[in-house]
């Protein structure tokens, strides 16, 4: 297969591209488009138009290129645009739930029938993110979800450290408190009586 | 608090969603979406941008990403040419294509499940049969249409860059490159016409387009077709009309810019209107306050409509539309059931059943949504509701 060797860095992809190179452009889009689309899964959960938001944050990344003052921070920036796309989808949604109606399938069916445990487990967290608020169910996808370090979702979300921890301890308090009774989620529940955050 | 179970439970989930995008292919398609995109919006030679996307989708296949059989790369060629007459597709989950004599599309990518069609010009018949998980992507220069089961009739002008679509059933959303989207549902047509207007020097894009088609302005107005020819003098369509004074309103409504509308025409041209309006007009107006989510306007110009024009096909339409801005509220039922009564047959009794259906179900009212899902398949067995119609059967107690 054809691959590029050595493979440049995202701050020289992000020069060139700036420049009108569109191999340069494309290089980006592959080398990004797992990590968006992984973002974009975490915090919407099943939503049939997973390609098409990841698609736009590619094209709006590549269309505001020239806002980007560090090229070196691309992963950064375009993990921060995405979260930007989730926020716009989950508020849209909220609005407009009425009239797309609820998702009707899971994307977690295309594990097949013999996942059942999967599918009712996924059912249960992203029913319960549901009533969550969008920042609130923002910072507990990108925390717990998709594996980031407070700074990291501090700076995916725009806010101080702070803010992002006030926020990711509210989640987790109503997430808890949303899933006490969901059988699904037992291997996953604390075995410690303590709860609430210290 | 201890978070460890809550970040093993992510993980969990993570590893699960990991397999699923796996499994379809998803970061693959995401990046063959994105680099043809972007290709289109490239000042570079087309030619070395589409080697570039092959490039990357190999790669993308290499390491793993893509390894989704579904996807099958297009054949060759792919473009069909409805030279001599119509030229049907049929496809394997049952959905066809008929792009209209002197049509010319492109089949982009296909699954057993859906697929991508560009349409390069001319008109296109399509017909995605509901409740079977197709989805299906139809593209006209900027413009996406969004389909999961519907039917509908779709032209693309490239040399002038106008857009339609005309829902006959079902619907779908519309998605512009510059971000406007929209749903048109069955009876309604949006139409996008090109921005006559070129894009100022310090808006361009640090990879502007080149060529291709001019940019439509993304936000045409949804309108609802033309009232048939003895309904004549009250259905002439605003978009005829001058773009000047009183009429600026619908202008801004025509363009997609509801709140725009909505302000300009401002408390006293509203009550005017309300009053000396055409019903095209009231149609129009009831639309954009909707959209721009005025919801007490939006009713008052509905019901301008049934009052005036009382008996005729504009009424029965704003009778759906006042069923439409109460969904999902329990009274949304009574105005589709009176849709029903007043239009048994209409254009868009479908989907009037079909969310007196879904109004009764949300409501808690099992049985009584039953009822209907088995009116709605014996009618409407190949609807957009008919997935949900068997599901409402299939947990019957």
């Amino acid at each position: 297969m054809l691959r590029l060797a050595p493979e440049p860095s995202d701050e020289a992809l992000v020069l060139r591209a700036r420049d009108g190179d569109g191999q340069a452009t494309g290089w980006l889009i592959e080398r990004h488009a797992p990590r968006v689309t992984q973002v974009l899964a975490r915090a919407l959960g099943h939503d049939a138009d997973l390609v098409d938001h990841a698609q736009e944050v590619l094209l709006r990344a590549v269309r505001e290129l020239g806002a980007l003052r560090d090229p070196g921070a691309f992963r950064a920036w375009i993990t921060a645009l995405a979260v930007t796309e989730v926020r716009r989808v989950l508020r849209r949604r909220a609005r407009w739930r009425w009239l797309w109606g609820e998702g009707r399938s899971s994307d977690v069916e295309a594990l097949g029938e013999d996942r059942t445990g999967a599918q009712e487990a996924l059912r249960v967290v992203y029913r319960a993110l549901e009533q969550l608020g969008v920042e609130e169910r923002l910072a507990f996808t990108l925390r717990h979800v998709e594996g980031m370090e407070l700074t990291e979702v501090a700076d995916a979300m725009g806010v101080s450290l702070a803010t992002a921890k006030r926020r990711l301890a509210r989640a987790d308090d109503r997430f808890q408190a949303l899933t006490a009774g969901a059988d699904a989620l037992a291997p996953w529940r604390p075995t410690s009586p303590e709860r609430g955050r210290p | 608090m201890n978070e460890e179970p809550l970040r093993s439970l992510g993980r969990q989930i993570a590893s699960w969603q990991d397999e699923a995008l796996r499994e379809r292919g998803v970061a693959a398609e995401v990046a063959r979406r994105a680099t043809e995109a972007a290709a289109r919006r490239s000042r570079r030679p087309r030619a070395s941008v589409l080697l570039v996307a092959a490039a990357i989708i190999g790669a993308i296949a290499f390491l793993g990403f893509g390894r989704d059989a579904s996807v099958r790369p297009t054949p060759s060629p792919a473009v069909w040419t409805a030279e001599t007459g119509d030229l049907a597709e049929v496809f394997p989950d049952g959905t066809t294509t008929l792009l209209r004599a002197g049509g010319r599309a492109r089949l982009v990518s296909a699954t057993d499940q859906g697929g991508r069609v560009a349409l390069l010009d001319g008109r296109l018949h399509v017909s995605v049969p509901p409740g079977r998980g197709s989805r299906w992507t139809f593209e006209c220069g900027p413009h996406q249409v969004l389909v999961t089961g519907t039917r509908f009739d779709l032209a693309w002008d490239p040399g002038e860059g106008r857009f339609e679509i005309d829902m006959l059933d079902g619907s779908v959303r519309v998605r512009s490159d510059d971000g406007s989207e929209r749903s048109v549902v069955a009876g309604e047509r949006l139409r996008i016409p090109a921005d006559p207007s070129p894009a100022p020097a310090d808006d361009a894009p640090s990879v502007p387009s080149e060529s291709g088609p001019p940019t439509p302005t993304a936000s045409g107005p949804t309108e609802r077709r033309p009232a048939p020819p003895r309904t004549a003098p009250s259905s002439e369509t605003p978009r005829d009309q001058p773009a000047d004074g009183g009429t600026r309103w619908q202008a801004l409504a025509l363009e997609g810019r509801y709140a725009e509308a909505m302000q300009t025409i401002g408390a006293a041209g509203f009550e005017s209107a309300l009053a000396t309006s055409t019903a095209a007009e009231l149609l129009l107006l009831g639309d954009a306050a909707r959209f721009a989510g005025e919801a007490g306007r939006s009713a008052r110009a509905y019901e301008a409509v049934r009052a005036r024009y009382a008996g005729g096909p504009e009424a029965e339409r704003a009778l759906f539309s006042l069923g439409v801005l109460a969904f999902p509220e329990p009274r949304a039922a009574d105005l589709f059931a009176a849709y029903l009564q007043a239009a048994p047959g209409g254009p868009l009794a479908p989907e009037a059943l079909g969310r007196w259906m879904e109004v009764r179900e949300r409501a808690g009212d099992r049985e009584g949504a039953r009822e209907l899902a088995r009116r709605y398949l014996a009618q409407h067995p190949t609807g957009g509701h008919a997935a949900l119609a068997r599901s409402l059967l299939d947990h019957a107690p």
